[in-house]
């Protein structure tokens, strides 16, 4: 007669253990489910688990996280915002070598598309003699060119910085055409 | 922009306790914790302060999966289950209070056997003291079925506990 004796009943209160605790049950079932513990062994030793279980909950604490561990986690988390503060400087080096590369061949191919092959030669040759007519020409070309550029440089900003082509490719050319005028 | 350090130091035992009951390993839990501070330094600002607990354990509980995933370190970590002979010698004096420790003893045990993410929920809910809405948010889960699932956690540490500990330790 010791093996305990699982009812139906048994089974249902046992579910919902924690909604009688939490006083989430209708008062009629949850007088029925104190009647059905009271007569039950069974029920009443899991109830009583219950209870324990939750005064127990109640005094758990957080393990504390040990001060080294927080000093070296600072530490770390403030070095990691350095690195993000500090990164365009340490970068500026490797990376606008290969952009201004990028900015030139850009600018060189569509002044060879262009036909404005006499540019380079004009522009390393500011004391040569040429009519204000000629320079007018070339200045007007030179300056449609670089409105193309600017745009393809914008158009090809996965690869080329706006800013980075002005700096390297436009600004250039017009002090150049400036010595030459 | 940063958090303040204070954010980072009022989240750091909840992260620590959490990696730690996960992974059963203080050395790893130390490292989780590293990981999930500097994550929480330079994201947290982003993060509602409303949902940054539940934000914070959320990233906790993947950086532990991931370690766990990487390390196998649960499998070389396999909590014994406990007898109340073992703690006949830390509770000479079987007082009211000795027996009400042995029973916390035991209950940890029992949460460390739990499988996930019945562990995970009944630390969080029982422990860390998460809403439910939390809970649902933290581990993905609807919130209809978080609450299914906690009530199956807690009936399974009844079942656990009521196995390892003789009826007469309990208290009446
Ligand atoms: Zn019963």
């Amino acid at each position: 007669m010791n093996t305990p004796l699982i009812t139906p009943d048994c089974h249902e209160v046992m579910d919902r253990f924690d909604s009688y605790l939490d006083g989430d049950l209708e008062p009629e079932t949850a007088r029925q489910f104190e009647k059905h513990i009271a007569a039950c062994p069974e029920c009443a030793a899991e109830h009583k688990v219950a209870l324990q279980m939750t005064t127990a909950f109640g005094e758990l604490e957080l393990e504390p996280c040990p001060d080294d561990v927080f000093e070296r986690a600072l530490a770390q988390a403030q070095a990691s915002q350095n690195g993000r503060v500090d990164r365009p400087a340490v970068a500026s080096s490797p990376q606008p070598r290969i952009r201004r590369w990028r900015a030139i061949a850009l600018a060189a191919t569509i002044l060879l598309v262009l036909g404005l092959g006499s540019l380079p030669f004009l522009l390393n040759s500011p004391e040569a003699e040429y009519s204000a007519e000629e320079i007018a020409q070339a200045r007007q070309e030179v300056e449609f060119a670089l409105s193309l550029i600017s745009d393809a440089g914008r158009d090809a900003g996965a690869y080329i910085q706006y800013e980075v082509l002005a700096e390297e490719v436009v600004r250039p050319l017009h002090e150049s055409l400036n010595t030459i005028q | 922009m940063s958090l303040d350090s204070s954010v980072l130091a009022d989240h750091r035992h909840r992260i620590y306790d959490f990696a730690v009951r996960f992974l059963g390993c203080r050395e790893d839990a130390a490292d989780v914790t590293q990981e999930v501070l500097v994550r929480l330094w330079q994201r947290g600002e982003q993060i509602d302060p409303a949902r940054r607990k539940a934000w914070v354990l959320k990233v906790t509980r993947n950086a532990c999966l991931d370690l766990l995933r990487k390390n196998k370190t649960r499998q070389a970590y396999t909590p014994a289950t406990p007898s109340i002979d073992d703690f006949a010698h830390d509770a000479p004096t079987p007082d009211r209070l000795a027996e009400s420790s042995d029973f916390r003893v035991f209950l940890e045990h029992a949460i460390e056997q739990l499988d996930e993410p019945y562990r995970s929920l009944v630390v969080l809910r029982e422990i860390h003291g998460l809403s439910y809405k939390e809970l649902a948010e933290t581990l993905d889960l609807p919130l209809s079925t978080t609450k299914v699932y906690l009530h199956r956690a807690r009936k399974r540490l009844r079942s656990t506990l009521r196995q390892t500990i003789p009826a007469e330790e309990l208290t009446p």
